[in-house]
């Protein structure tokens, strides 16, 4: 076992800091923030990330990548989540989306939609959730039936981050009525400016800009945008999935806030003169968050050495996605105990602790242990495929 | 970065754990907790005879040469057999403490005794009247022109029955500490073994005017501490490492009884409330084990390790405590009795989250280390 970064991935993050420190604007906060500028900002960033190939690095050099190691596309993982993700949707594409069609896409398929992802210039969602298929998504009902010459897509899905910007649409519908649940999918590439295709933001806690219905009426899609076999569309999901969990790098936000949060604790008084920081209750719950942050970034880095190892299993990333999405839970609740009644005040009200970002965080992390497959789904793989218990 | 097991660490963990599935079983660990000195002896024996207890020693002076990361995979087997050995107590402790003091012809001697013999060297370090190993001393150093002489009492000196020699902390009549290499056999030295929950057989060892010669004194004041810091930390990783192994005994026996046990008419390991406690222990270890072999390398490499320690041993105590209960309630009744197995594992599971700093202690040390 080896605990340390290789010496050009370290000096990348340096590069890749000073990089960001020029470009990110002083009004950035982050990804889902009610703001209408984040998504043109992001589309231009990644341009910028494309022009350095330092996007898709990790691809093939065919599909738009510099075959760059797993470590420094590790470095970028971590980067980007720490500051808010300015890579918006496109940390989807390079993750899985990307290599979904490299497994799966047709020659043409690949020429047509890889090399627009490496340039940075497209955005891609996730058509997966529906109003009755969340953790049982095999359960989903949208339709694709045939036509003239063409798919008729009629459905609804729900929880699509990001379908507001999006120009593509990576959707998982049924083409055909089989004998279980699970057979009779199609994964579809669909394009988002298709006629029939209705978008509606939800309100959610997290502003307006996180969630969405996407609605499908008739909306024709060519053959041509079927990814993989007809009707085994769960495996198409299924094989890149456990990528998804790993892919954006929960901890390395975990970092940024336990550092802020030790700042704040050592500089701030509490009534009796005294640093919050030697109060016991504050000494333990940053020691602890400090530990699980270690156990958190090591359970990702474990997915990633046995995937270059060549070595992947399933449950690796569920042990890691439970975990860090937990620590993250964990955090915005010892971090708002830390700062106190104010800790209610939103970012931008001059008198709140941190300028919110403890409250902003808090509002964030509810969605994680429900986002990218359950955590009550991750702990029946955990179980099941890991420790063999039945179904 | 690369968190796999290296080629010497798969080797090290196939090796032990067909040795030890060879050699110990379920009843002889029964046998061995009865037994008077409460050790596998042969097995350590026979591990000295491999080559194992010495892995981490430097190879001139006939170890392995190996580190602590190494030696981690191993304890982590031993931990799965429940198995009773000085690992912790000589190849962590003794073994790191005698490096970590100024060499003299004595602590050669030890670490050659160490290296060829499979002798147990075990630290006595927490004072009778103490409350960990870090506690002040009120056992007495006294160097006069007549002789050096140590008096008081140690608790918890593990193996000290098998030993051969202890290193005893102590305070001198000025209040400074010391580290004295005591000869087990030396006059004056009388031990009674503590009943105790865990696997480690542990005595309370009395000093009566125990004469040693004036070169055992093996360190004094911030040397000493500093030695014995050195020291702890090699064996709070090791111990972790260990009770890692008892976690994944206590997972196994609960996986393999959640998958038999039937009950309302289906196996209970198909219940989410079942299975996901399972799929928390499999999380927590996990997460152990990596900040133990982290930690464990951190050392290696020579790095200032404090925060990771303590903060390694923090998390372990916390969850191990959780998951200690979570095998007894998956198993019901039948995991409090005696006849099975599963309270071999979580009785060491739980005298480990005690020893070696328990939380209050290792939280203060890591809240120190992070500029609290």
């Amino acid at each position: 076992m080896e605990f340390e970064f290789p010496a050009e991935a370290e000096q990348f993050r340096e590069e890749l800091r000073a990089f960001m420190d020029a470009e990110l604007p002083d009004w950035w906060k982050g990804l889902f923030h009610d703001d209408d500028r984040i998504y043109p900002f992001t589309r231009e960033f990644c341009m910028k990330l494309a022009e350095r190939d330092w996007l898709t690095m990790s691809w093939p050099v065919e599909h738009g990548g510099v075959d760059a190691d797993v470590w420094s596309q590790m470095v970028v993982r971590e980067e980007m989540w720490a500051a808010g993700e300015p890579r918006g949707p496109q940390y989807m594409s390079l993750n899985y989306i990307g290599p979904m069609l490299m497994e799966f896409g047709t020659a043409d398929q690949q020429e047509r939609f890889l090399k627009p992802m490496a340039a940075g210039e497209v955005m891609w969602c996730q058509g997966f959730s529906e109003p009755e298929a969340g953790s049982d998504l095999a359960a989903l009902s949208t339709r694709a039936t045939d036509a003239d010459g063409c798919f008729l897509v009629n459905g609804q899905k729900i929880w699509t981050s990001y379908a507001t910007a999006a120009d593509w649409c990576l959707l998982l519908c049924r083409t055909d009525l089989g004998e279980r649940k699970h057979q009779g999918l199609s994964m579809l590439l669909v394009d988002m400016n298709t006629p029939g295709i209705t978008v509606r933001p939800i309100d959610s806690m997290g502003g307006p800009q996180e969630f969405n219905e996407v609605f499908f009426d008739d909306v024709e899609v060519p053959y041509d945008c079927l990814l993989g076999p007809r009707g085994d569309g769960w495996r198409v999901a299924m094989s890149t999935l456990a990528h998804e969990r790993v892919g954006a790098a929960l901890h390395a936000r975990v970092k940024v806030l336990l550092d802020a949060l030790i700042e704040y604790a050592t500089t701030t008084k509490d009534e009796n003169g005294q640093p919050l920081a030697t109060r016991p209750s504050v000494r333990s719950g940053l020691v602890r968050l400090q530990a699980r942050y270690r156990a958190a970034r090591l359970l990702c880095y474990r997915v990633v050495s046995a995937m270059s190892a060549g070595d992947a299993n399933d449950v690796d990333p569920a042990v890691s996605k439970v975990f860090s999405s937990e620590l993250n839970i964990l955090i915005g609740n010892i971090g708002l105990d830390i700062v106190g009644a104010r800790g209610q005040l939103r970012t931008g009200d001059g008198l709140a602790p941190l300028d919110g970002l403890m409250n902003d965080h808090w509002v964030h992390s509810i969605p994680q242990p429900i986002a990218m497959g359950t955590n009550e789904i991750q702990r029946n793989i955990i179980s099941q495929r890991g420790l063999g218990l039945p179904r | 970065m690369d968190l796999m097991l290296n080629d010497t660490q798969e080797m090290i963990r196939d090796g032990a754990r067909r040795f030890l599935a060879d050699s110990l079983d379920p009843d002889s660990v029964r046998e061995v907790e009865a037994s008077a000195d409460g050790v596998n002896a042969e097995i350590w024996a026979q591990m000295a005879e491999l080559g194992w207890t010495t892995l981490a020693l430097p190879t001139d002076i006939g170890g392995g040469g190996a580190g602590l990361a190494d030696l981690c995979v191993l304890a982590e087997e031993l931990g799965r057999a429940a198995a009773s050995t000085p690992l912790v107590a000589t190849a962590g402790f003794a073994a790191t403490f005698l490096q970590a003091v100024e060499p003299t012809a004595v602590t050669r001697d030890l670490l050659s005794t160490l290296a060829t013999s499979g002798a147990v060297i075990t630290p006595a370090l927490i004072d009778a009247v103490g409350r960990d190993e870090r506690s002040a001393s009120s056992s007495v150093l006294f160097e006069t022109d007549a002789g050096t002489t140590i008096s008081g009492a140690k608790a918890m000196v593990p193996y000290a029955s098998v030993a051969r020699v202890l290193l005893v902390s102590l305070t001198t009549p000025d209040g400074e500490s010391a580290v004295v290499a005591v000869n087990r056999d030396a006059a004056g030295v009388r031990w009674t073994r503590h009943g105790a929950t865990g696997g480690d057989p542990l005595f309370h060892v009395e000093f009566d005017n125990v004469e040693v010669p004036a070169d055992s004194v093996l360190a004094r004041g911030r040397a000493a501490e500093r030695a014995i810091e050195a020291g702890l930390d090699a064996a709070t990783i090791l111990a972790t490492a260990e009770a890692v192994g008892c976690c994944e005994g206590m997972i196994r026996l609960a996986s393999e009884h959640a998958s038999s046990r039937q009950q309302f008419g289906k196996v209970i390991g198909s219940y989410q409330a079942v299975s996901h406690r399972l799929a928390d222990m499999r999380i927590n270890t996990d997460a152990c084990r990596l900040l133990a072999a982290e930690t464990a390398w951190m050392l290696d490499q020579g790095h200032d390790a404090r925060l990771e320690v303590a903060g390694t041993k923090v998390f372990a105590n916390e969850v191990i405590v959780d998951m200690v209960h979570a095998a007894h309630t998956v198993h019901g009744a039948i995991g409090y009795t005696t006849e099975y197995d599963l309270q071999l594992y979580t009785r060491r599971a739980r005298a480990f989250c005690l020893s070696h700093g328990d939380t209050d202690a290792q939280t203060e040390r890591a809240a120190v280390a992070l500029g609290l």
